[in-house]
């Protein structure tokens, strides 16, 4: 059976891993053309010191981060790749099967219909980890070399970045997989499953991203600094900004449960939704922002990561369901 | 005799359709059956769900005594099964086709599939997908055959050849089968196709079983009368059909045949007349009685 899978897709499987080679390839000599210039900069920089001492050379390095526009191209294609193993492994898995009938022919061999999907689902899905593995391995390894500053993407903590760094990735990848492969069988055809992988896939990335993220490490609040005519928040450029909140002041005296804050954040609103800081700074209540530092990075990554793989079970298991309950 | 296949008030409903109802038969082990219906009868119906491919809605159906479900292996190493469309994987070489049958197989014998694609001339290294209609069809039943099953279910296994072809494969089937003692179903709607190979008979018709027995017992139970005109269906045995004509009436009947007169003959049907009989009395079974003058009545629903 192992065989069989192998031979059956080992055309796709070797385009899937020339496309991630190719890839891998490009953001080499892209690392390494940034690396030259980066070091010619320093050359220069260093040899006209003399002229302007006062501008630190690292400076001329982000700038030229800036101009390195290669480097959102690699990130907006590490967001999409995860779709291609959905698209190209996953969604013809099964549906390819029931549209050449060949299901037929593999559940009257001497073989448990059980077996032939989990070696099946196996197979191709160990592919798609070990190819989304290598390559968050070295888009990690990229991200350290080419500097993220300057990237439109933002910092690593912050939507965007976060979605091409660390682990997460890989776990995408799977997703898209197992999404692929659990709709191939539901619909039996591959073009709809492509579809509907592609549909469902953006859909909850984004609603992940939006909703459920945020949630997966407490953020850290940060009073707001108030003026005589207003008020700023303070919020270090590398964190994740999720949204205004309250709290009750430490250490005074007042109650800290959510409804006394809801309760005087009510009494204190003024039209379009402003609250006057007086007026709840009297009450022991204090305005500020709620954001995830970027020390929540690895904690959101694997809260991310964790949650993806428990969609890919479930998947999984919806599908040997399903294999397992069709019937010609 | 023990049964190599029996299914017991065997259904199969599609939404609001029956493909198969109230099916009820035996296969004897050592026999080649021949199961015999128009487009739609159900053939496929109960051949997919002896199979293990489909789940009966109503019914069981066993095979060698254990009871068939779709998601069982007791019956995969011992049933082979041919479908009409006869599925590969287009993109293996024949040689790759056999892989898949040794690795998914037991009881597998390569040697025998091998020697009989070369007496057949079908190139091993050759695609699948390049093969002609007929070619394929020989690869799926070698897959079928190196399996070494008891039990060979065959969905019309020669629908699609050319009469040549068809020979080819028939033979080659038959004669493996007679060295093995397999038992064969399979099924056609072409009756002369089914006498010589077969034993066994079952006539399925409109989604119900219409007759079932040994190709003799058909033969030997069944006679034509042919007389005059006569509106009143004679006594004492089973009527299948009736062919009216204005001067003469020609009954098929089952069981010993009574003497209608001295101007009737009693002649010996053949297999395709007593099939034809039992699938027109399939088709009208429910439907309003078969007006005594077919010829003369507009409104006749026999037609």
């Amino acid at each position: 059976m192992i065989w069989l899978t192998w031979r059956q897709h080992r055309a796709v499987l070797a385009v899937s891993a020339a496309v991630v080679v190719a890839f891998v390839v490009w953001m080499m000599i892209v690392e390494h053309d940034y690396s030259t210039a980066v070091r010619a900069i320093a050359r220069s920089c260093n040899a006209s010191r003399a002229y302007s001492p006062n501008t630190p050379c690292s400076a001329l390095y982000s700038s030229e981060a800036l101009a390195w526009g290669q480097g959102d191209i690699i990130r907006w294609i590490l967001l999409v790749l995860p779709l291609m193993f959905g698209v190209l492994l996953g969604a013809p898995l099964f549906a390819g099967e029931f549209e050449r009938q060949t299901v037929i022919l593999a559940f009257t061999q001497n073989i448990s219909r059980t077996r032939w999907m989990v070696i099946r689902w196996l197979v191709i899905g160990l592919s798609v980890f070990v190819l989304s593995v290598a390559l968050a391995g070295v888009s990690n390894w990229w991200f350290l070399h080419v500097p993220t500053n300057g990237s439109s993407f933002g910092y690593r903590i912050q939507p965007g970045q976060f979605d091409v760094t660390g682990i997460a990735p890989a776990a995408y990848s799977l997703f898209a997989f197992a999404l692929g492969a659990a709709l191939g069988m539901a619909l039996r055809r591959t073009a709809r499953a492509i579809f509907g992988t592609v549909v469902l896939f953006v859909a909850v990335r984004i609603l992940f991203e939006h909703y459920f993220r945020r949630q997966l490490a407490a953020p850290t609040f940060s009073p707001a600094t108030v003026f005589a005519s207003g008020y700023s928040f303070d919020v270090s450029a590398s964190s994740w900004n999720v949204g205004r909140g309250y709290r009750v002041r430490p250490g005074s005296a007042y109650p800290t449960s959510q409804t006394y804050i809801n309760h005087i954040v009510n009494l204190c609103s003024k039209p379009f939704g402003v609250q006057s800081t007086g007026c709840l700074s009297k009450h022991g209540v204090q305005l500020g922002v709620l954001f995830q530092p970027s020390s929540h990075f690895w904690t959101l990554q694997w809260g991310e990561t964790g949650s993806y793989i428990a969609a890919v079970a479930a998947l999984f298991g919806l599908t040997l369901w399903s294999v397992r309950r069709w019937r010609a | 005799m023990t049964a190599a296949l029996e299914t017991l008030g065997l259904g199969r409903r599609y939404h609001t359709t029956w493909g198969l109802r109230d099916c009820t038969l035996l296969v004897p082990e050592g026999t080649v059956t021949g199961l015999v219906g128009p487009n739609g009868a159900g053939k496929s119906t109960l051949l997919r769900m002896a199979a293990g491919l489909s789940r009966p809605t109503a019914g069981t159906v066993s095979v060698f005594g254990s009871p068939v479900h779709p998601n069982g292996t007791d019956h995969l190493g011992r049933v082979g099964y041919l479908d009409q469309f006869h599925p590969l994987y287009r993109y293996f070489s024949v040689a790759e086709m056999l892989a898949v049958g040794r690795k998914l197989n037991s009881r597998w014998d390569d040697a025998s599939a091998r020697k009989w694609l070369e007496d057949l001339a079908i190139p091993l290294d050759k695609r699948v997908g390049r093969l002609s209609g007929g070619q394929q069809a020989q690869v799926a039943l070698t897959l079928c055959m190196a399996k070494r099953p008891d039990l060979l279910l065959l969905d019309e296994p020669v629908a699609s050849l050319d009469p040549l072809a068809r020979k080819r494969l028939l033979q080659a089937l038959m004669g493996t089968v007679a060295d093995r003692g397999t038992t064969v179903f399979l099924s056609s709607h072409i009756i002369s196709e089914l006498e010589p190979l077969c034993n066994y008979l079952i006539v399925l018709s409109a989604s119900r079983v219409q007759t079932a027995g040994s190709i003799d017992d058909l033969l030997a139970n069944h006679r034509l009368l042919v007389g005059p005109r006569r509106d009143q269906p004679p006594d004492g045995v089973e009527v299948i059909d009736v062919t009216q004509t204005s001067r003469q009436t020609t009954y098929l009947v089952r069981g010993v045949a009574p003497t209608l007169g001295s101007d009737w003959q009693s002649l010996q049907p053949d297999l395709e007349e007593i099939v034809i009989a039992y699938l027109t009395k399939g088709e009208t079974d429910g439907a309003p009685p078969i007006p005594v003058d077919a010829d003369s009545d507009p409104k006749g629903g026999a037609a």
